[in-house]
C-alpha cells in the first residue's frame, strides 16, 4: 500500500528519497528516449550508433552465452552470430517491445540452437571443460583465486560441489537450462522469460518445474 | 506442525518451487506459508528447494571462470567490428552500384525485362550487319584509286595493307577487289587482278610475308590464285611456300599452284617442300601435286623428282606421304630401277 509506505518516510528524507527517485525516474527516462535515438540512427546505417548499443547489452550476452555453453569459443560464437542478426535486422525493430527484449530474443535462439545441435551432434563437439579446466590460467588470476580459497579442504569441497552441479545442468533440456539460467542466476521474472523466449507464463513455469525436480534428483547428496 | 491431507500436498509442490523463487502473488504466499506450516513434509520439500539455491548460488559461475579479465569480451567486440567492417564494404558497393546489376531489375519487372531484350535482339538484328558488312565507298576519308598505277617503288617500300575486301556482285561480273592501304597516306585501291596496281600489292605482300600480318597473305594468296598464269605470280606463290612462316598461307600456295606443276620453278617448289617443309599437311599436298603431275605425264623423266620421291618412300615420317610416294615411283614405270 503506497500510503502506508509513505507514512515511514521520515520528513526531510522523503523529499532526498523522492529526488532521489525522481531522479532515476528522468534517467530511465532520459536513457530510454537516448536508446530510442541510438536505435534509429543505427537503423539508418550509423555504425557508431550500432556499437554504442551493442556495449550496452553486450557482457551480459556474452555471460549468458558463457553460463550456458560452459566453452568460451561457443560464447565467442554466439556473441558474433547474434549481434550480426541484431545488425542485419534492426531495421525492422518497430518499437513494439524494448530493445532489451528484441536483442534477447535473438540472442536466446542463438543459444538454444548451440545447445540443440551439441545435442544432436555430439560427435562434432569438443567436449566440455572440467570445472578444473576452466580455471584461470593467468598466473595473476591463479594466485588471486588461491589466496581466497585458501583452505584446501574447503577448496576440495568446492571443487566437488562444482562438479555436481555441472553435471547435473547437463540433465536438463536446451530450454530448461535456458529458463534456470534466466531464473535462478539472472533473476528474471517468468512473465519476462515467457515473453523472451516467445512462449507463454505457464509453458515457462512448466519447464522450470521439471528443471527443479531434475536438479533436485541430481543434487540430493549435498542439500 | 500438524499433518494434513497427502493430496493437498501434490499441488503444492510446484507451488513450492514458485514460492522459492518469488514468483507468487500474495495471496498464494500466504497459502503455501500457512501449509508449510502444518504440514511437515512440504516444509522439508521447501527446505532442500531452499537449500539447493544456495547451493547453486555458492557454486562459481563458469563466466567468472572463463573471463575473469573481460579479455573474451574485448576480443568478441574486436571481432564483430571487424565482421561488421567486412559486411559495409560490400554493402556499399551494393548501394552505389546495385542497379547496374541485371538481376536487380531483371527479377522485380519480368514483362519489362521480356520487352527490352526482345528489343535489343531486333536492333542487333538490324543494326549489327551493317557494321560487319563493309561498304563499297570511301572510308575515313581516304582517296580512291581505280586501277591506275600509281603506286611508286617509294610508296612500297613503305607499303602497309589494313584490309582486302571482295566488292560488287560476283553473278553480275561486276566483282572487284578493294585493298585498303596505308602508304604515305591512306587509300583504297579498287580493282581487278588485271590491274597491274592491285596485283603488284597482291605479289608484294606475298612476297614480303614478314611485313604483313597472317590474315592479309592469305587474303592475298586467295585472290592471287585467280592470276597463277602470271609467270610474277607464279614467282610469288613460290616464294611463299618456300618462305612464309605459316603454314596456312604455304598450303594456300601450293593449292594456288596447283595445275603449273610441269613449270620447272614450281616442281622445285614441291621438290623443297616434300623434303623440307616440317608441316605434314604442306607435305601432303606437295606429293599430291607430284602424283598430278606423275599420273598426267606418265613418261615424265625428271631424275631429281624420281631421286626425291624414292627418298621419300623410305623415310617421310608420315604414312600417307611414303604411300604416295612409292605409289608415285611405281606409276613412273618399270624403267626406274629400286
Amino acid at each position: 500500500m503506497p500510503l502506508t509506505r509513505l507514512a515511514f518516510v521520515v520528513p526531510g528524507q522523503g523529499t532526498h528519497l523522492g529526488c532521489e527517485g525522481g531522479a532515476a525516474a528522468a534517467r530511465s527516462i532520459v536513457k530510454t528516449a537516448d536508446e530510442q535515438a541510438l536505435i534509429r540512427a543505427a537503423q539508418t546505417g550509423d555504425r557508431a550508433a550500432f556499437e554504442e548499443l551493442v556495449h550496452r547489452y553486450d557482457r551480459d550476452v556474452l555471460r549468458l552465452a558463457l553460463n550456458l555453453l560452459h566453452r568460451t569459443e561457443d560464447a565467442r560464437d554466439v556473441y558474433q552470430e547474434a549481434f550480426l542478426k541484431v545488425y542485419k535486422n534492426i531495421h525492422r525493430f518497430r518499437f513494439e517491445c524494448s530493445f532489451y527484449t528484441w536483442v534477447y530474443r535473438i540472442v536466446t535462439n542463438v543459444c538454444l540452437d548451440h545447445l540443440r545441435r551439441r545435442i544432436s551432434r555430439p560427435e562434432d563437439q569438443a567436449p566440455e571443460p572440467s570445472p578444473d579446466e576452466t580455471a584461470p590460467t593467468n598466473f595473476f588470476e591463479r594466485v588471486a583465486e588461491d589466496r581466497l580459497i585458501g583452505d584446501p579442504e574447503r577448496s576440495f569441497m568446492g571443487k566437488e560441489i562444482g562438479w555436481r552441479i555441472h553435471g547435473a545442468l547437463q540433465t536438463l533440456t536446451p530450454r530448461e537450462r535456458m529458463v534456470f539460467e534466466m531464473k535462478h542466476y539472472q533473476g528474471l521474472k517468468l512473465r519476462a522469460i515467457g515473453e523472451l523466449l516467445g512462449t507463454t507464463e505457464e509453458t515457462v513455469k512448466n519447464s522450470l518445474f521439471r528443471a527443479t525436480r531434475k536438479l533436485r534428483t541430481r543434487l540430493e547428496g549435498l542439500l | 506442525m500438524n499433518e494434513i491431507n497427502k493430496s493437498a500436498c501434490e499441488p503444492t509442490e510446484r507451488l513450492l518451487v514458485l514460492y522459492a523463487c518469488d514468483e507468487l502473488e500474495e495471496a498464494e504466499r500466504s497459502s503455501v506459508e500457512q501449509h508449510v506450516q502444518q504440514c511437515a513434509g512440504c516444509a522439508a520439500t521447501l527446505a532442500r528447494e531452499l537449500r539447493m539455491r544456495e547451493v547453486l548460488a555458492s557454486a562459481g559461475r563458469p563466466a567468472d571462470r572463463l573471463d575473469p579479465s573481460g579479455l573474451l569480451l574485448a576480443q568478441c567486440r574486436s571481432k564483430l567490428a571487424e565482421k561488421l567492417d567486412d559486411d559495409a564494404a560490400p554493402a556499399a558497393r551494393r548501394r552505389w552500384f546495385g542497379w547496374l546489376r541485371p538481376s536487380e531489375w531483371f527479377v522485380l519487372r519480368p514483362a519489362w525485362t521480356a520487352t527490352l531484350l526482345v528489343l535489343i535482339g531486333v536492333s542487333l538484328g538490324t543494326v549489327a550487319p551493317r557494321w560487319f558488312t563493309p561498304e563499297p565507298g570511301p572510308i575515313n576519308g581516304a582517296g580512291v584509286i581505280v586501277s591506275a598505277p600509281r603506286l611508286t617503288d617509294q610508296d612500297m617500300q613503305t607499303l602497309g595493307v589494313s584490309g582486302i575486301n571482295w566488292v560488287g556482285d560476283s553473278n553480275a561480273g561486276t566483282q572487284r577487289i578493294e585493298l585498303h592501304v596505308t602508304a604515305e597516306k591512306p587509300l583504297i585501291l579498287q580493282g581487278t587482278t588485271d590491274d597491274t596496281d592491285v596485283r603488284r600489292v597482291l605479289t608484294f605482300i606475298v612476297q614480303n610475308g614478314q611485313r604483313f600480318d597472317s590474315g592479309i597473305r592469305l587474303d592475298s594468296v586467295d585472290v592471287l590464285r585467280m592470276r597463277s598464269g602470271d609467270a610474277a605470280v607464279r614467282q610469288a606463290l613460290c616464294n611463299a611456300v618456300q618462305s612464309d612462316r605459316n603454314p596456312g598461307v604455304r598450303l594456300k600456295a601450293l593449292e594456288a599452284l596447283r595445275g603449273f606443276e610441269q613449270d620447272e620453278l614450281v616442281r622445285d617448289t614441291l621438290l623443297a617442300a616434300l623434303v623440307e617443309d616440317s608441316n605434314p599437311g604442306v607435305r601432303i599436298e606437295a606429293i599430291n601435286a607430284l602424283r598430278t603431275l606423275t599420273e598426267k605425264s606418265p613418261d615424265f623423266d625428271d631424275q631429281r623428282v624420281i631421286d626425291v620421291l624414292r627418298d621419300r618412300m623410305q623415310k617421310d615420317p608420315n604414312t600417307y606421304i611414303r604411300m604416295q610416294s612409292a605409289a608415285a615411283v611405281r606409276q613412273l614405270g618399270p624403267r626406274q630401277s629400286y
